[in-house]
């Protein structure tokens, strides 16, 4: 079992990010809010993005549909979607590519939807855009057949009804069917899609995603900001800080003996259940993270890391450098750092 | 009277709360109707203690909390602050249930008044309050800002000058200004980042320790919930359908709906996944409410007595109450069936 956690199908990219950067503009001059970013996403995979807010995660997310908020722009590097480049094409092109062989799942539901339409119009709105040939009533059947897909209950009286007619779990199910009612879609971006969901409709929505996965042999990037999620679902986890991936590695090996200080730091936060002392102090990371606007020199996490050394970690920025098998890292001192911390993780668990 | 066994021992207790919303009658032939919120919830919580309330958004939750800070009026029961009725409408039971009970809110940005800086926010209470006279504020504002670990400086910022994790420390110094011996925390740190949520919960915990504060403690995250509290209610639709000391709870809850919730709640590990089920379909409408048993149309375990009548909270064992008719027979989450997930091995 030492290829735990490989996804199916390891080998073949489907998109591959070749340092990609976004920036924004400000007063002091522009700053990066995802920093030359390189990053292979397997054929078949689920790829958790996690980081807190600010990170670039969602940033990350936009950039690969091309739709970087202005004055954002996405100002550097590749975007290979099956060997084509995303960042060359037409923003015509891009528009064919988006809701068809990539389509976007959002956080809210609500917000995403526009209240005044029905959903039946909504979800064929997007085979009008891509499917130009298709007939009213082909598209209406292809509506149904969609929603089936993704779990949504008489069908038929839903595509009358408007948004606010629906819960929370049955309109990010729509977004699903959305998403997928083209039939084309490669790869699929779910952007915190569970985080405004109660916990047993969030387990209902992540099985439909690792069905959809597992069934049609698609790529999934979950973007959130909940390790418990990304533990339950992901099969390789990138995790971000500052802009930057700082570890990139399989889930199990994430969980069981992570390597950048940062993702210890944020696993040792976590009350486990059944494990932590009640009432006792939860480990904490100290300070905040750094302003992007005047970036350090050094790693980002230099100010909060606490195996921090100076001279070394704030001088130059470390390289995302592979480790092992599938494990990438971004730390100056990962071969020094005892396996200690790791293994007081592994035994809480 | 019926809460003539409540001791001062018990900060809060609360009995056979109810309130009703009325929906519909905008539209002539459109009849209103009455939906039960909150009906009939009673818990009482000793002192310096935490009492976690967790269910679903809907569940009542957020209500039972306004109910008890009568920032609405129940419509029926009582609120008992150790040992005394502070549901009366008079002005002197407001300010003691005020001075005594206090609340944290979620989102600590909506919940600071934007153009004021951070000492006159947390001046405030002792005006109205009347706690100390005018020339001590400013001192009493410095105690308060040091005991929730920010530096002096923070008193000249304004809120939106401040992270997410400083505003809610602010929350947090308010609700203390009046040395409350409750706080109703309503998801204190779920709109924070998770490594400042754990400083947060450092501070809460601390907080408990010194000041012998009671919370009730708002939740949806059940790691979080087994941390902090020392018992746990659950709510479905307005009722309470669990409730237990936290080490009993966790250690096996006896309604199918806590087991749900807690089968359902994702853990941080990638070795435990294709634990028990999670629940097939959504909250029922409380515009609608199903016969019997309000859970019964999302349980596992529904049989027809389920329909024909509403379970009652029982006791199934020391300070363990469950409102379930199979409850007799729950032995914990094991009892749902297992459900295929995805194999972090990726075979």
């Amino acid at each position: 079992m030492s290829r735990q956690g490989v996804a199916p199908g390891a080998g073949e990219p489907v998109l591959q990010l070749e340092g990609v950067e976004v920036r924004f503009p400000s007063p002091h001059g522009s700053f990066a809010v995802v920093d030359r970013l390189s990053l292979s996403v397997t054929r078949g995979e689920i790829l958790g993005v996690v980081g807190e807010s600010g990170c670039g995660k969602s940033m990350l997310a936009r950039s690969i549909v091309g739709l970087v908020p202005p004055p954002g722009r996405t100002v550097g590097g590749a975007i290979l979607f099956d060997g084509v480049d995303l960042v060359r094409l037409s923003p015509d092109e891009r528009r064919r590519i988006r809701g068809d062989a990539i389509a976007v799942v959002p956080q809210e539901p609500m917000t995403s939807l526009n209240p005044t339409l029905r959903i039946g119009d909504q979800l064929t709105e997007v085979l009008r855009a891509h499917r130009p040939e298709m007939s009213r009533s082909q598209r209406r059947a292809r509506a149904l057949e969609v929603m089936e897909q993704v779990g949504i209950q008489f069908a038929g009286q839903r595509l009358a009804q408007y948004p606010h007619e629906l819960s929370g779990g049955m309109r990010q199910r729509v977004m699903i069917a959305m998403a997928l009612i083209c039939g084309a879609v490669k790869l699929l971006i779910a952007d915190e899609p569970t985080t405004a969901l109660d916990v047993t409709i969030q387990a209902q929505i992540l099985e439909l995603f690792v069905r959809l996965q597992s069934e049609e042999q698609m790529t999934v990037i979950l973007i959130t900001h909940d390790l418990a999620v990304v533990a339950q679902t992901a099969h390789r986890v990138a995790v971000m800080y500052a802009g930057c991936i700082v570890e990139l590695a399989p889930v199990l090996d994430l969980f069981d003996a992570p390597l950048h200080p940062y993702t210890r730091g944020l696993l040792e936060t976590l009350p486990r259940r059944g494990a932590s002392a009640s009432k006792s102090h939860l480990a904490t990371i100290a300070g905040a993270v750094p302003d992007l606007a005047r970036p350090p020199a050094g790693c980002r996490f230099f100010n909060r890391c606490p195996h921090a050394l100076a001279g070394i970690c704030d001088a130059a920025l470390p390289a995302l450098e592979p480790v092992a098998d599938e494990r990438w890292v971004r730390c100056h001192r990962w071969r020094e750092l005892p396996a200690v911390a790791a293994a007081a993780v592994g035994a809480a668990s | 009277m019926t809460a003539a066994a409540s001791t001062t021992a018990e900060v809060l207790s609360v009995h056979d709360l109810v309130r009703h919303y009325s929906l519909g009658g905008g539209l002539p032939g459109r009849p209103r109707t009455r939906v039960p919120a909150v009906d009939g919830v009673s818990f009482t919580i000793p002192a310096g203690t935490t009492m976690a309330l967790v269910g679903e958004s809907g569940c009542g939750k957020s209500t039972t909390a306004k109910l008890i800070l009568q920032l609405e009026r129940p419509d029926r029961g009582e609120v008992r602050l150790q040992g005394e009725r502070v549901d009366g409408a008079s002005r002197a039971s407001l300010n003691r249930l005020r001075r005594n009970v206090q609340m944290v809110f979620q989102d600590p940005y909506a919940s600071l008044t934007p153009h004021l800086r951070v000492d006159a926010i947390l001046g405030e209470p002792f005006k109205v309050h009347r706690i100390c006279k005018a020339g001590e504020i400013a001192a009493r504002v410095a105690g308060l800002i040091e005991s929730v670990g920010l530096s002096a400086d923070v008193g000249r910022r304004f809120p939106h000058e401040l992270s997410g994790g400083q505003r809610q420390r602010i929350g947090i110094a308010r609700a203390l200004a009046v040395e409350p011996a409750l706080v109703i925390c309503d998801e204190p740190v779920s709109a924070l980042d998770v490594s400042i949520r754990s400083q947060i919960v450092n501070l809460l915990l601390d907080l408990q320790a010194s000041r012998g504060l009671a919370y009730l403690f708002i939740s949806h995250d059940l790691g979080l919930v087994e941390h902090m509290s020392d018992s746990v209610a659950v709510m479905y639709l307005g009722r309470i359908v669990e409730t237990a000391p936290a080490s009993t709870f966790f250690a096996g809850p006896r309604h199918p709906y806590s087991a749900a919730l807690l089968a359902s709640s994702p853990t941080p590990d990638p070795r435990q996944r294709g634990r028990p089920a999670a629940l097939r379909g959504e909250i029922a409408s409380l515009v609608n409410l199903p016969s019997g048993c309000r859970f019964r149309t999302r349980c596992p375990l529904a049989i027809a007595r389920c329909a024909e009548s509403e379970p009652v909270l029982l006791p199934v064992g020391r300070g363990h109450l469950v409102a379930c008719h199979r409850g007799e027979e729950m032995a914990g989450a094991a009892a749902l069936p297992a459900r295929p997930r995805s194999d972090p091995t990726g075979g």
